[in-house]
């Protein structure tokens, strides 16, 4: 059989069809560098940070010879992070919190079969910049197209904006928690966070949430009083870190609004272990949760103490002391058992004012 | 994927021009094998290269980042 003779157009086409494909090749390289790029500035910023929050901590360790700044320590317990606690409770980064009772709707993410799907009817701003990259930090962090959120700024001072595009709605925008992870987690502060509903009084400027004076973000999950239909969020965020080029880096991996339900009977156990016998444990605590740290007492909060647990069953209730009344625990422990109800918001640690030993 | 050995000078010079332009396909078709195909083992491949600066990102940024781990301990200094 003969070979079939190529007319002019189709060498020509085999040639426009490799010019092609060179010019893709060059635009593929091109967003590898790009996002390598992004990645390293983000690497840079993470390990000055890093490094000098590394000395920072040093520095205090040493000045604090007499081992006054780490009295609380020793009494206190983080919820997160270690091994997982008893109880019927959910968890992301630093916070613990009320057990989801069926997964949560991310506002913004559809999830499908193929994998999550941005719901692309919303704007981000910083600083009154709406810019397609800062969409970024509202995408799934398994969605396809996710880039990276990270910028470098002059002033310390951001504001951001969350709007969604009313007049393209893709569903309802209901939600109650607040999801955010950063890349320098405690670089910066939440000066007010402020939520605006959907449907309000258009001449009301009052937001319909507001929260104030939130310290050291890191990765947590902000619970609201109740479900909002999101409008606006604003965030004024306060930068803590000037890198080494004089610049404020700011990013957030992800920052999800979810639409969770709760089961109300949730509580976490959270254990405590001293060196010697405990001998009274004070009713006094404080309590670190989404909004800060706070002092409360025991009974106030409806918390527990039992002296053991064996096979999830907590044994043996243990009374605290105050001023007046002390309770001394006449059996050797050098451990105990913190029963602790879950309210509604994300809790990051309890501490004990006092727990003495002999 | 066929890459031809042309005589400088010689007869067939229509089939040279066709192959020449088959050869340049092919040299880009390879090239890009050669970038970007997942598969080929190659520390030369882009993607290979970029997968393992991924992996390396992710560990550096990930959950268990420097800087998360010091804001952990941080938490109990509060």
């Amino acid at each position: 059989m003969a070979i079939p003779k190529l007319t002019s157009k189709d060498l020509n086409g085999i040639l426009v069809k490799a010019q092609s494909q060179v010019a893709q090749m060059q635009s593929d390289v091109d967003a590898i560098k790009t996002d390598t790029s992004e990645k390293l500035n983000v690497l840079k910023n993470e390990q000055e940070y890093a490094l000098g929050e590394l000395l920072r901590m040093s520095t205090v360790l040493g000045n604090g010879q007499d081992g006054s700044q780490f009295v609380g320590a020793k009494n206190k317990a983080i919820l997160t992070g270690g091994d997982p606690l008893l109880g019927t409770y959910d968890t992301f980064g630093i916070t613990v919190h009320r057990k989801f009772l069926r997964q949560p709707l991310n506002v913004f993410n559809l999830i499908t079969m193929n994998g999550p799907m941005f719901r692309d009817n919303v704007e981000v701003s910083i600083n009154g910049e709406k810019r397609e990259k800062h969409k970024q930090m509202l995408m799934h962090v398994a969605a396809k197209g996710k880039g990276i959120s990270f910028g470098e700024y002059d002033s310390p001072n951001l504001k951001l904006e969350v709007s969604v595009d009313t007049g393209n709605l893709l569903g309802d925008t209901d939600f109650n928690v607040i999801e955010i992870d950063p890349f320098l987690s405690g670089s910066f502060n939440i000066k007010s966070l402020k939520v605006y509903d959907m449907y309000r009084d258009p001449a009301s400027t009052t937001p319909e949430y507001e929260a104030k004076d939130l310290k050291r973000i890191g990765p947590s999950r902000f619970i609201l009083d109740r479900k909002h239909e999101l409008l606006k969020l604003e965030l004024e965020i306060e930068l803590l870190f000037k890198n080494s080029v004089g610049k404020y880096p700011f990013g957030i991996k992800h920052l999800y609004f979810l639409n969770a339900d709760f089961n109300p009977d949730s509580v976490i156990v959270a254990k405590f272990e001293k060196n010697n016998f405990i001998e009274t444990i004070s009713e006094d605590i404080f309590i670190k949760d989404q909004f800060g740290k706070r002092a409360t007492t025991a009974n106030d909060e409806d918390i527990k103490l039992y002296l053991s647990e064996t096979g999830g069953i907590l044994e043996y209730e243990l009374e605290t002391s105050t001023n007046s009344i002390i309770n001394t625990i006449s059996r050797n422990t050098r451990e105990f058992f913190v029963r602790i109800p879950l309210q509604n918001s994300a809790m990051v640690s309890i501490e004990f004012d006092r727990i003495e030993t002999r | 994927m066929i890459t031809y050995n042309f005589r400088y000078r010689g007869p067939y010079e229509y089939d040279k021009f066709v192959l020449n332009i088959f050869q340049f396909h092919n040299e880009v078709a390879i090239l890009h094998d050669l970038i970007f195909q997942q598969d080929m083992d190659s520390t030369d491949n882009i993607l290979g290269l970029k997968q393992a600066f991924d992996e390396h990102y992710e560990q550096c940024i990930g959950d268990d980042s420097l800087s998360n781990q010091i804001y952990r301990q941080k938490l109990l200094m509060d």
